[in-house]
């Protein structure tokens, strides 16, 4: 059994609001870590993501969306509950500047599969 | 003796394996697409990717300063490259080292040298920003 933390999806965006976005960053770290481990593979982490974020001017932001898309289809399908493969959305939205909202769509498929 | 054997025929056993042709096959892709970018469309149409952050707020972001010095590089001129960012070149060989650690299963280690990483990039883009490490800022220099 793989340990991962249930978050209130609302009081995370909430925090990160009124943090001015540093909250999110901690979210987006411990997000990935969940779902590395839900997927299985624990080259999938956090920290790595934000550097390399960090490094490209944000651009990697947009690997990591479509990549944990196809990770929690992984999960998932792991799991044998039906997959949803929505790395496009998570880049699109991405795309738009509403990472906050790709956030919160995976939070929610963590907290399903925690 | 067997190290040596190893050493020999480790390369085509990595060729041999469907993932490591997936990564020699990806890697030559990108690099050829970065080629491309940089070689062709760059000097054809002068339209690179900004740097959102750098638009917005005028300040430089740790990444500031890499497709300059990844420019350089091609040119063959090393020390314009580390003065544009000198980050990547600190980072570089620690990222090996964490890619190392991390394929051996030394997850603890791994973590570690993550944590310095991370500390480093995020200390350098604030202080590049500053008056007193304004020399970290992408900075052209005569080359000859």
């Amino acid at each position: 059994m793989v340990h991962v933390t249930q978050r209130n999806i609302a009081v995370s965006i909430i925090l990160t609001l009124i943090t001015c976005g540093i909250y999110g960053i901690y979210w987006f770290i411990v997000l990935t870590n969940d779902v590395g481990r839900l997927s299985g593979d624990h080259q999938f982490t956090g920290g790595k993501h934000f550097l390399l974020t960090l490094v490209t001017c944000g651009i990697w932001s947009f690997v990591w969306a479509y990549q944990v898309g196809k990770h929690v289809e992984e999960a998932q399908r792991q799991r044998g509950i039906t997959a949803s493969d929505n790395s496009v959305l998570y880049l699109v939205l991405t795309f738009f500047g509403l990472s906050i909202v790709t956030y919160a769509i995976v939070q929610s498929d963590v907290n399903r599969l925690a | 003796m067997q190290l040596y054997n190893r050493m020999l025929t480790g390369w085509r056993n990595y060729l041999a394996d469907p993932a490591g042709r997936r990564f020699i096959i990806r890697g030559s892709l990108i690099a050829g697409a970065g080629l491309l970018y940089l070689q062709v469309w760059l000097p054809l149409t002068g339209i690179g990717i900004p740097c959102v952050f750098h638009l917005a707020t005028g300040l430089y972001c740790p990444g500031c300063g890499i497709t300059r010095a990844a420019l350089s590089l091609l040119h063959g001129q090393l020390a314009p490259a580390f003065r544009y960012n000198p980050l990547v070149f600190t980072l570089a060989p620690m990222y090996a080292i964490y890619w190392l650690l991390t394929r051996q299963q030394h997850r603890r280690a791994g973590q570690a040298v993550m944590a310095v990483m991370l500390t480093i990039t995020i200390a350098f883009g604030i202080v590049r920003n500053m008056p007193v490490g304004d020399f970290l800022a992408p900075t052209i220099i005569d080359s000859k």
